[in-house]
């Protein structure tokens, strides 16, 4: 359901969610002392353009990691748990999965520009599975810490 | 660092750990689970469209859209049969008790990922084909595109 939202209304994700995400990576980039520049004139279409010393890395909702935040999301309403320690859970995973977006986002930025020819295998399977395994480590440790009492 | 998080971060690790194995078996099977699910779906499927492997890649072939068929190769494939890898290392990461629950998840979990990945293919070629279609600009190629929109209809 959420990726149908996502889907059906890309705009209110491109303004909240890629939107602040690309620019927080953005600005840790350049503080790293990557030169980077964030375009998010097309953010509420679902993307955002970073310029990385002159090459040109269209930033999606996919490369924020927010199927992950769903997938967490998800999984902690569909946990048999009391309402409030789904609240709980939710105030949890959702910023912390939205942190480890713009973590996922500096470093496929550093490896752009510092390796550009290892970017796929970070884009499309290194950082997707670290990605998801941060989100279940979000959901197993508020199981532990939360849903169980 | 509390229980909770001990617990969480040993079950981090250990997925992690598990995934990576995995994940350096992946890029030697992948080759091996692309071509069973092309064998099967060849097999089973309509005659207009066929998959088969070049050079690691999958590839669709599309009978009917001209006198030759026309190949489409689908680079980067192999990232949606990645939940092979997740399903099984959450499973091997959990502690369900005794080795033969793990190996009855993992080979149930398996068998009904490798039958989703195989309807994906059937659904994955009409999609392959629109989008090949939709990207043709004005005048370019407009008999495959009549062609395409003939053998494959799109829901209205």
């Amino acid at each position: 359901m959420l990726a149908t939202l996502l889907e059906l209304f890309p705009a209110p994700f491109g303004y909240l969610h890629l939107s602040p995400v690309a620019w927080i990576a953005t600005v840790i980039l350049k503080t790293i002392g990557v030169p980077a520049e964030l375009t998010t004139r097309d953010a509420a279409a679902g993307y955002c353009l970073l310029d990385l010393d002159g090459v040109h890395y269209l930033v999606t909702h996919e490369c924020t990691g927010i199927v992950a935040a769903f997938i967490v999301t998800a999984a902690i309403i569909a946990y048999p748990t009391a309402r409030t320690q789904k609240h709980r859970g939710l105030a949890l995973a959702i910023p912390a999965v939205t942190l480890f977006g713009v973590l996922r986002l500096v470093v496929l930025g550093v490896v752009a520009q510092s390796r550009p020819e290892w970017i796929d295998v970070f884009h499309v399977y290194i950082m997707e599975l670290v990605t998801l395994a941060f989100a279940i480590f979000v959901f197993v440790y508020w199981i532990e810490e939360f849903a169980r009492r | 660092m509390g229980p909770a998080m001990r617990k969480a971060s040993s079950f981090l690790v250990r997925f992690l750990v598990i995934v990576v194995i995995l994940f350096l078996l992946w890029s030697f099977l992948s080759q091996l689970y692309l071509s069973s699910l092309v064998v099967v779906y060849n097999t089973i499927a309509s005659t207009t469209v066929k998959f088969a492997v070049y050079g690691g890649s999958l590839a669709a072939v599309y009978h009917g859209l001209q006198p030759q068929p026309m190949i489409l190769l689908l680079r980067g494939n192999d990232v949606f049969f990645m939940n092979l890898l997740i399903a099984p290392s959450l499973l091997l990461s959990t502690r369900l008790g005794s080795l033969r629950s793990h190996l009855v998840w993992i080979a149930s979990v398996t068998g009904l990922i490798w039958l989703g990945h195989l309807v994906s293919l059937g659904f994955g070629s009409y999609l392959v084909i629109w989008d090949f279609v939709d990207s043709l600009g004005p005048g370019q190629s407009q008999d495959i595109a009549l062609r395409v929109e003939d053998l494959f209809p799109r829901a209205t």
